[in-house]
């Protein structure tokens, strides 16, 4: 049973630290708009990526 | 819909709605962005049209410092983005934007629409990241966020953080109690049984001292003002529970119930979270009408140039301009020029009036369609307006407010738990038990009379009714308010805008042979004038094949009087009565003239090579559902009083059609007249519910028991305000009225389902058969079953 207070120690160590994520996440704003984390997961950054290789490309020339 | 000629544009093969939509698609297309269309969920849109902004309004110093920030060497604003229906368009937005050289970055939030840009003022100007969204075919608004707002937004992280907290350290107070509970049974070894007390110590501290810390601060507020209200209950219970149980951890001498005190807490807190997010909903709506107090003016120089000042620095004899569509900023007199003036929001005047030379205009009021000069009779901190702001701020702290039920029992409950437990120890000791043994069970009443679902009972009865309040489209700021919507005696209303529609409707037409609806059409379609749009409403209704654009010869609209216009070798001409004085009438039209009510109607006249061929008669008409919302109030015995800043003659036409007496009617009142009709109300002991829209309601809805703000009525209206109506819809105020009473109940049943549970439970703590296991369970059990009495009520109105 001496192991005990080890185990005890270590679990809420490591719940600890996600709590700590999860203010975290929360000071920098990552809640703060549930809509733009569902819509997001659509946007693939295509248009984003083919405009950034048409800039390099005109710098190039 | 208007049916207008589609634009078909042969070299795309792609037909388009108007000219709008196309020049939008060009933009698209060149930036490659075209992959919008795609995106899109929606496929009828038609583009924001107007923008009352120009780059000198955003150099103008007044802006600069309201406005803007600067953000690490660039400039910084956030903006209100209107017109957004779907992800695609935030995408789309944000794309483009950032595709100006200059932006250095755009957050748009797709749930509030608001963004955040940032840019070099060096490489692009603000005007230009405005005309591209407008040239998307969205409108942007500067976005000033409010102090209140802000707070509240700081309120609500932090309770966020509490919560969350509390929910880690209590959940894993529990697994640990679970073990505690078995040790209970089975035996434990000391030592063991001292680890998960120090354990349970280390986490339910910062939950009853940190999390908790709202209660400890609301006791004391409590204390310093002679009550003992729900939060010293709290404090009381579970400080009491920590400092025995911390006793008994140390002197070994008992049982501990440190997670009771963790469930305690974070029960509660759960409850007032939820409270806390539905008034953050009311805010947030209110974000998405925020208008625009002008702020700057534009003076007349001597040299007949203009240019544009501060608000603030406007003196008394400046003679100031404004254009068509903008505010009048400061009270003054026409010099010069005349126009159509929206005073609505201002007296309470439904229809706009005519402005002419030595008139005199209000700050805040809308100029319709002409250019008025005119000298400012007073600064702008003096303008009506102004003074009307400063005084709902003094209102609105002397405001009355009703003890609600929760706040009368809990200052007996204490005290009778208090008696019980001194019973109870008196009892055991005398006797003949030690007093360690009478202290313990004094102390299990206590435990178990420990007010957890009284502490719940009113924040969850609250959220039902909220909830139900939400899906009639009524937004209510303090859920603690909504019972005394059980308790209302009178009812103020305001006429225009909350009886009435607010603006100008057709009622009647006659016209003779040969008239051309086509010909009107393109003359009323032409002009923003708050008349011709209802002449144009009611064409769009009645002859929906005439409504075809047309090219005219000539047009003008004459400020004042009326439209002009030719076509096809016919001379056209529409407008007010003065302005077709000397044009041919019929005895038909004269009889119509005779017969119209005198009051509040105005005529639209409309004629053909100077032959009067159709006559319109308008008013600001009442809305459908109001004479029935006003007969069922006074079936509940409510007195329904109207009183409006309009003439004597409306306001009795309107009071007659919804059934109000003469005697409650009460007209030309002003902003202050209306505050001090409340307020006496409430001196000879009435409760009062006050509606209204405008600024000149917004100190009598500050004073009242309860404001009610329309949906579409101004700001100031909105802020003052506890509930908000979002459909405009006058039985909106019959739903609350209704939700108000229900919660009522709901509130008197869950208050007495928590005093019966602890009615059975504190005799078994008196007997000493309280265990640790008791106590959780009661305390769970009676939370569950307020919260569960709560739901039952919602889930029976939803399906109504």
């Amino acid at each position: 049973m001496d192991i005990l207070p080890l185990m005890l120690g270590v679990s809420l160590v490591l719940g600890l630290l996600g709590l700590l994520a999860f203010l975290w996440g929360m000071k920098t704003g990552q809640f703060d708009d549930p809509e733009g984390m569902r819509q997001k997961v659509i946007v693939d950054d295509e248009e984003e990526d083919r405009y950034q290789a048409m800039l390099k490309q005109m710098e190039s020339d | 819909m208007k049916k207008q000629q589609a634009i078909i544009d042969i070299s795309l093969d792609k037909v388009f709605c108007c000219l709008g939509c196309q020049a939008a698609h060009h933009i698209i297309c060149q930036a490659d962005l075209d992959g919008y269309y795609e995106k899109r969920s929606l496929s009828q849109t038609a583009p924001v049209t107007s923008s009352p902004f120009t780059q000198s309004t955003f150099e103008t110093e007044s802006f600069q410092k309201r406005y803007i920030r600067q953000v690490g060497g660039a400039s910084e604003i956030t903006l209100v983005i209107g017109g957004i229906h779907c992800a695609a368009c935030v995408w789309l937005i944000e794309s483009m934007l950032k595709r100006l050289t200059g932006v250095v970055s755009v957050h748009l939030n797709y749930t509030l629409h608001k963004a955040q840009v940032q840019w070099n003022a060096s490489q692009v100007n603000l005007a230009e990241i405005f005309e591209t969204i407008h040239a998307l075919g969205y409108s942007a608004q500067p976005f000033e966020p409010q102090r209140h707002k802000e707070q509240l937004q700081q309120i609500v992280s932090q309770h966020y953080r509490h919560i969350v907290i509390a929910i880690f350290c209590t959940m894993n107070v529990m697994w640990i109690a679970v073990a505690q509970y078995a040790g209970y049974f089975s035996g434990m070894e000391q030592h063991i049984r001292d680890l998960f007390r120090l354990a349970e110590f280390v986490l339910v501290t910062p939950v009853l001292f940190y999390c908790g810390q709202r209660f400890f601060k609301g006791t004391w507020h409590g204390l310093k003002s002679g009550v003992l209200n729900m939060d010293f209950q709290v404090v009381f219970g579970s400080t009491l529970i920590y400092g025995y149980s911390l006793y008994v951890a140390l002197t070994r001498s008992g049982e501990t119930y440190f997670e009771a005190v963790a469930m305690f807490i974070t029960f509660i807190l759960g409850g007032k979270f939820l409270e806390l997010r539905a008034t953050q909903q009311i805010y947030n709506a209110s974000d998405a009408f925020a208008s625009l107090l002008p702020t700057e003016a534009r003076v007349c120089l001597e040299d007949g140039e203009r240019c544009l000042i501060p608000v603030e620095s406007i003196e008394i004899g400046m003679t100031l301009e404004v254009l068509p569509g903008e505010q009048i900023v400061v009270d003054g007199t026409v010099v010069s020029g005349c126009s159509s003036v929206e005073e609505s929001h201002l007296t309470g005047e439904s229809l706009p009036v005519e402005k002419g030379e030595g008139d005199s205009v209000y700050g805040g009021s809308l100029n319709h369609n002409g250019v008025l000069c005119y000298q400012a009779q007073r600064e702008s901190a003096n303008s009506l307006i102004s003074q009307i702001a400063q005084q709902v701020d003094k209102t609105l702290s002397s405001r009355p407010r009703i003890q609600v039920l929760a706040e009368r029992i809990s200052q007996y409950f204490i005290l009778v738990m208090v008696g019980l437990a001194v019973l109870t120890g008196a009892l055991w000791w005398y006797w003949g038990n030690s007093v360690e043994i009478a202290l313990m069970n004094a102390i299990a009443v206590l435990i178990i009379g420990c007010p957890c679902a009284l502490a719940l009972a009113a924040p969850v009865a609250n959220l039902a009714g909220v909830s139900r309040l939400v899906d009639h489209g009524i937004l209510l700021k303090t859920g603690t308010q909504l019972e005394v919507a059980s308790k209302i005696t009178d009812v103020v209303l305001d006429k225009t805008g909350t009886l009435t529609q607010g603006k100008p409707e057709v009622q009647k037409v006659i016209w003779t042979e040969g008239i051309q609806w086509e010909a009107l059409y393109n003359l009323v379609s032409r002009s923003n004038h708050p008349i011709s749009q209802a002449v144009l409403k009611w064409l769009e209704a009645q002859h929906p094949n005439d409504c075809i654009v047309q090219e005219f010869d000539t047009f003008q609209e004459i400020p004042g009087k009326g439209l002009i216009g030719s076509y096809e070798a016919m001379e056209l001409k529409a407008g007010s009565m003065k302005f077709h004085e000397n044009d041919l009438w019929n005895s038909d039209q004269q009889e119509f003239l005779k017969n119209a009510p005198s009051s509040g109607t105005s005529f639209f006249v409309y004629s053909q090579k100077n032959q009067v061929v159709g006559l319109f008669a308008l008013t600001d008409s009442i809305k459908p559902d109001s004479p029935e919302v006003i007969q069922a109030l006074q079936n509940r015995g409510i007195t329904v009083y109207l009183l409006t800043g309009d003439h004597l003659s409306t306001a009795t036409e309107v009071a007659r059609a919804c059934h109000i007496e003469a005697q409650y009617v009460h007209s030309e009142q002003s902003p202050m007249d209306k505050e001090m009709f409340i307020q006496q109300l409430q001196k000879q002991g009435h409760t009062v519910i006050m509606v209204g829209d405008g600024i000149n309601d917004a100190l009598a809805l500050a004073s009242a028991h309860i404001g009610i703000a329309m949906g579409s009525g101004t700001e100031v209206a909105m802020q003052v305000s506890d509930v908000l109506v979002l459909n405009n819809n006058l039985k909106s105020l019959a739903v609350f009225i209704e939700t108000g009473k229900q919660t009522y109940r709901l509130l008197k049943q869950n208050f007495g389902i928590s005093l019966v549970y602890n009615g059975l439970a504190v005799p078994l703590a008196v007997g000493g058969w309280v265990i640790p296991v008791i106590a959780a369970a009661s305390m769970s059990l009676s939370s569950l079953l307020v919260v569960g009495n709560a739901l039952r009520t919602r889930l029976k109105n939803k399906n109504r």
